[in-house]
């Protein structure tokens, strides 16, 4: 329940700030790792629903984009080698962001000028982030 | 015998593909604007926060402006009761024409309360809707310059495309040579003219205005400045680099030209 409520808070603050960091796309990711694929892709729908209604992109992108880097975390997480820790989160989400962002070029043939500074600046500030979550979530 | 956990990624897969296929349709540009307005309080509170903070934390640049401004405001004034006295004489000589007035131009000053929180695409959302007569494709200035276009309404707030966007293309004119090109967005790097003649003897620093064709925007609204000029890859015509006279990424409070 905290994580949704700090998902709509952080969705509102990056649409009306204009922060050069994706917390939505975090979100997702924090998610994936955390609890697995299904989870990933809940909370991924859940932030993709958000972001429908706040973004211009075509109708359902935001919605397979965020729910498919959740799950894609979750996926990654359960096949492949996560060990919990601030350096495999930043490369996690390093990566996760990346997809996100390629994956938005290729339908939408967009892209963001400081787009890799988002990333970079996104995935350094993620272990922070997720140990908020965390003990947000866990209190 | 189907064993879950060592399926879950398969069936999270499908889910995926399911669920994206249903929402999706939910997600109509009607149901979209619907939301924005429930979310219009939020979205007011935090961005006017934001906007404070960001005035704080300029507030020894806010006070040199503000001086300039005081200065400024005294040689206006001035230059007021000249234009006071030119108004009058010009209703005297429209009268003695028989001259008949146009439709004045009502502007609905707005504020910026949210933008495309992937920063993926230019636009903005305001606080003005059908409720304050906006309308779809209504122009929206900042200062003296074009900021964009409405592109949705909502009853109270509106979604405006701004031109720097990747899909927002119209019709230009260099003031100073009158070449005509097409102004397009490329995000934050600025705007693009294209199919520019490739004689064209435009210069850095040329004013960019609207054509008026096309209907998208009306003749004359400022644009921008160029700021390089290069032949395009076909070498058929040239493109001019134009800096936007209103700074997109500090867009606070537009105005509405309805």
């Amino acid at each position: 329940m905290i994580l949704f409520l700090w998902i709509i808070i952080s969705g509102l603050l990056q649409s009306a700030a204009q922060l050069n960091i994706n917390f939505l796309g975090l979100f997702a990711i924090f998610a994936g790792l955390k609890k697995g694929p299904i989870w990933g892709l809940c909370v991924g729908i859940f932030i993709g629903s958000l972001s429908e209604v706040l973004s211009s992109s075509a109708q359902g992108l935001n919605l397979m984009l965020y729910s498919g880097i959740g799950l894609l975390a979750g996926i990654i997480k359960q096949k492949i080698y996560y060990k919990e820790g601030a350096g495999q989160e930043i490369i996690f989400s390093f990566f996760g962001m990346l997809c996100f962002y390629i994956a938005y070029f290729a339908f939408t043939r967009k892209i963001q000028t400081d787009a890799l500074f988002t990333i970079i600046f996104s995935s350094l500030i993620s272990p922070l982030l997720f140990r908020l979550v965390d003990t947000a979530s866990t209190s | 015998m189907i064993k879950p956990e060592k399926n879950l990624p398969i069936i999270a897969v499908l889910v995926f593909i399911a669920a994206i296929t249903l929402l999706s349709q939910i997600f109509s540009s009607d149901f979209r604007v619907k939301t924005l307005d429930v979310l219009r309080i939020p979205l007011k509170l935090i961005s006017g926060s934001v906007y404070a903070l960001r005035d704080v934390a300029n507030f020894m640049e806010i006070r040199a402006e503000n001086k300039i401004l005081m200065e400024n405001t005294a040689n206006l004034e001035m230059e007021l009761l000249n234009l006071r006295e030119a108004k009058l004489e010009n209703e005297r000589l429209k009268k003695l024409l028989d001259f008949k007035e146009s439709d004045r131009r009502k502007f609905l000053p707005a504020l910026v309360i949210a933008r495309d929180p992937s920063g993926l695409n230019d636009t903005v959302v305001i606080d003005r809707g059908r409720k304050d007569k906006i309308e779809k494709g209504m122009v929206v200035i900042s200062g003296s310059g074009l900021a964009g276009r409405v592109m949705e309404t909502g009853w109270r707030i509106s979604r405006v495309l701004l031109i720097t966007d990747y899909d927002s293309t119209f019709s230009g004119v260099i003031e100073r040579t009158r070449d005509e090109g097409a102004v397009s967005g490329s995000m934050r790097a600025g705007l693009v003219m294209k199919y520019l003649d490739i004689g064209c003897n435009a210069t850095k620093g040329d004013k960019v205005i609207t054509s008026g064709l096309y209907g998208v925007f009306e003749k004359g609204l400022l644009i921008g400045e160029v700021v390089s000029l290069e032949q395009d890859s076909s070498g058929l015509y040239m493109n001019a680099i134009v800096k936007p006279e209103v700074d997109i990424r500090k867009l606070e409070e537009v105005l509405v030209v309805r």
